[in-house]
């Protein structure tokens, strides 16, 4: 168990910039979720937390200590790679052991160790096989179960489900949520998937170029995005971003989207967008706050547009619109028959909706944006 | 199995059956002749089967020559050069494979420029080579001439195998604890056997089969390996044959010996499926 801080870490590769200077501190027991497209640093930044890659500049603490020049053998961390790594000539019973063996810990000792991973991660029936004879499924918890044996400071993990199927990576989600519940041991995970990162983490970490975007809890990443990347990259289906300004309507403001249609800005947020006038902005909406139909709310706003699409996805569905040249995705009806071409009314949630600068891509601080923990969000209700 | 795939298998037995009678018979033959009474070997109607069994041209073999030392030196030369060429061909490979340095790629594909000499070629410049080290008429200069000349395919091949072992393993052994040497010892090593194996085998016997380095490099009698002694044996006495093949069967044993051991270990393809795909 260790803190584990990141302090100006930077990672070149000759000229490149993997990892450009970030500061990241990770309490005990915490469980951080690396998250980004690929090539955005994540795994680099994990393989020099692991001791795999030299650091370019900066410094890793775990604890108080500066770790950058010790050897992963020395740094008491475990990984959990993508190909799962399992060592092809060893049984599942001595990969599990290899790491213990090798700090020459006694025969009984390991195999109570062993047993009682193998017990945790049900792969107890599966202790002598070799990896060859395994699943996918299997080498995974295989591959954790390594891990666990050696009751580490930390894990880390490398994209671990990307290998599996998806009803299979569901399943390996949970467990690995409820094994960190129990063990309680720091985590450092790397995905490229923003629904592993949002349901596993306790504070997801957003990467992109090399350096960090945002960090957060994910409800709070999700409700505030500090700009249009992970406005856009966390959330599925993905953010609207409807191009736009906003103008002077009435008392208050409103977001004019390009080919006429207004939307009444909510007037708690007049005195943080008043600046914002008359410049090309973005109105991010997530298709989970824009509705097919016409709803009467404290900030609901209603235009009108022509379906293109629906996807009736079971307990609910999609319909996409094309609004100022762009693909919109609004929720719907999964039962909603229309044509296409067919106009209807879609009422937006502007007081989740975010303001961006197009410019530089920052969203705009409203003070008010998003939901809060505890605050359900106010319901439309169907006029 | 239909008369189809019946005949194709008794066409395939039949030629491997040709196959091998080609191969075995003078290997039959200098085992028979080997235990042959004398008069036996030379007559004007050859016997195939022995009309009866005697050692007595293996008593001549180890009594009336020093065959044994020129058995013993083979041995040491070949099982040094064999644990050298292992040990540097290794270590080389693993480093040519798993480091990036100036010149890196320059060795790789240079490395088996030195098989476009044929070994006469080179053996010359070797001599003196040698004998400005002092290493003239030593089995310690004969072994390093047997590394010098296996090392290079070695490397080769090992890097084949070692390239072919994910970086993933190797860096969950040491994140496991290992230090970079025992994950190579536990981990790579292991996985590469095949190539190991195959290198020992080839390296032993390019040192147990040279006659050309040994001829040249080594003038002591008593510093002779088998190939040079036997052909000495051959042309300064009467040709005794019975001698000759026992001689033969003497040196072929360790070769077979040491193969039928570490065959099986060349059966590659158990390193599947320790990583994914």
């Amino acid at each position: 168990m260790a803190t584990i801080r990141l302090e100006k870490v930077e990672k070149r590769f000759g000229d490149v910039v993997a990892v450009a200077g970030i500061d990241l501190a990770i309490a005990d027991g915490e469980f951080v979720v690396l998250v980004g497209p690929s090539g955005c640093g994540k795994s680099t930044t994990l393989r020099m937390v692991a001791g795999l890659e030299p650091v370019s500049g900066g410094k890793i603490k775990f604890d108080q200590y500066v770790v950058n020049n010790l050897t992963p053998k020395n740094r008491d961390i475990a990984m959990v790679f993508q190909s799962y790594a399992l060592y092809p000539h060893m049984t599942v019973f001595d990969n599990m052991s290899f790491g213990l063996r090798l700090k020459g810990m006694g025969r009984d000792e390991i195999r109570r160790r062993v047993q009682d991973a193998a017990a945790l991660l049900n792969i107890t029936e599966l202790l002598r096989r070799k990896p060859r004879e395994l699943s996918g499924g299997q080498r995974q918890r295989v591959a954790m179960g390594r891990a666990i044996v050696r009751q580490p400071k930390a894990f880390l993990f490398d994209e671990p489900l990307s290998n599996l199927d998806a009803s299979l990576r569901a399943q390996m989600r949970v467990e690995i949520k409820r094994l960190h519940k129990r063990l309680e041991t720091t985590v450092i995970y790397v995905t490229h998937d923003q629904i592993e990162a949002m349901t596993l983490a306790d504070r997801i970490v957003i990467m992109r170029g090399g350096q960090i975007v945002q960090v957060g809890a994910p409800m709070e990443v999700y409700e505030q995005p500090v700009d249009r990347f992970v406005a856009g990259f966390i959330g599925a289906p993905q953010m609207n971003f409807l191009p736009g300004r906003v103008v002077a309507e009435g008392n208050g403001l409103a977001f004019a989207i390009e080919g006429g249609i207004l939307l009444p800005l909510p007037a708690a947020r007049d005195a943080a967008y008043a600046a914002w006038r008359d410049r090309p902005m973005e109105l991010g909406v997530r298709p989970e706050t824009l509705h097919v139909g016409r709803f009467e709310g404290p900030d609901a706003a209603t235009f009108e547009a022509a379906i293109d699409v629906v996807e009736p996805m079971g307990n609910e569905g999609l319909a996409f619109f094309q609004v100022a040249g762009v693909e919109v995705a609004a929720t719907c009806d999964p039962y909603l028959r229309r044509d296409q071409g067919d106009r209807v009314p879609l009422t937006v949630d502007m007081a989740r909706a975010h303001l961006i600068d197009v410019e530089t891509g920052k969203v705009v601080p409203s003070g008010t944006a998003g939901r809060q923990a505890g605050h359900p969000a106010p319901a439309l209700a169907a006029s | 199995m239909n008369p189809r795939a019946a005949l194709f298998r008794l066409w395939v037995y039949g030629l491997a059956a040709l196959l091998l009678v080609i191969c075995a018979f003078p290997l039959a033959w200098m085992v028979l002749t080997s235990i042959k009474p004398d008069r036996e070997i030379l007559t004007a109607v050859p016997t195939f089967i022995p009309s009866e069994l005697t050692i007595d041209a293996y008593r001549r073999l180890f009594t009336s020559t020093i065959f044994a030392t020129y058995f013993r030196n083979s041995i040491i030369v070949a099982g040094l050069a064999t644990l050298l060429t292992v040990a540097v061909g290794t270590l080389a490979a693993y480093g040519i494979t798993r480091f990036r340095f100036r010149g890196r790629e320059l060795i790789s594909t240079t490395m088996l420029f030195t098989y476009m000499f044929a070994p006469i070629m080179i053996v010359v410049p070797f001599y003196i080579l040698m004998r400005q080290l002092g290493l003239v008429n030593s089995l310690f200069g004969l072994v390093l001439s047997y590394a010098t000349f296996s090392l290079p395919f070695s490397m080769w091949l090992l890097r084949s195998f070692f390239q072919s072992i994910p970086l993933d393993l190797e860096e969950a052994a040491m994140t496991d604890g290992a230090s970079r040497p025992q994950a190579v010892v536990r981990v790579i090593v292991p996985l590469a056997l095949p190539g190991v194996i195959a290198v020992t085998i080839f390296t032993f016997i390019v040192a147990w089969n040279d006659y050309l380095f040994a001829r040249v490099l080594i003038s002591s009698d008593n510093l002779k390996t088998l190939p040079v002694g036997i052909n000495d044996i051959y042309v300064s006495t009467v040709t005794d044959w019975g001698m000759m093949m026992a001689a033969g069967v003497v040196i072929t044993l360790p070769a077979l010996i040491f193969f039928v051991l570490v065959q099986r270990y060349l059966i590659a393809g158990w390193g599947a499926g320790g990583v994914k795909g």
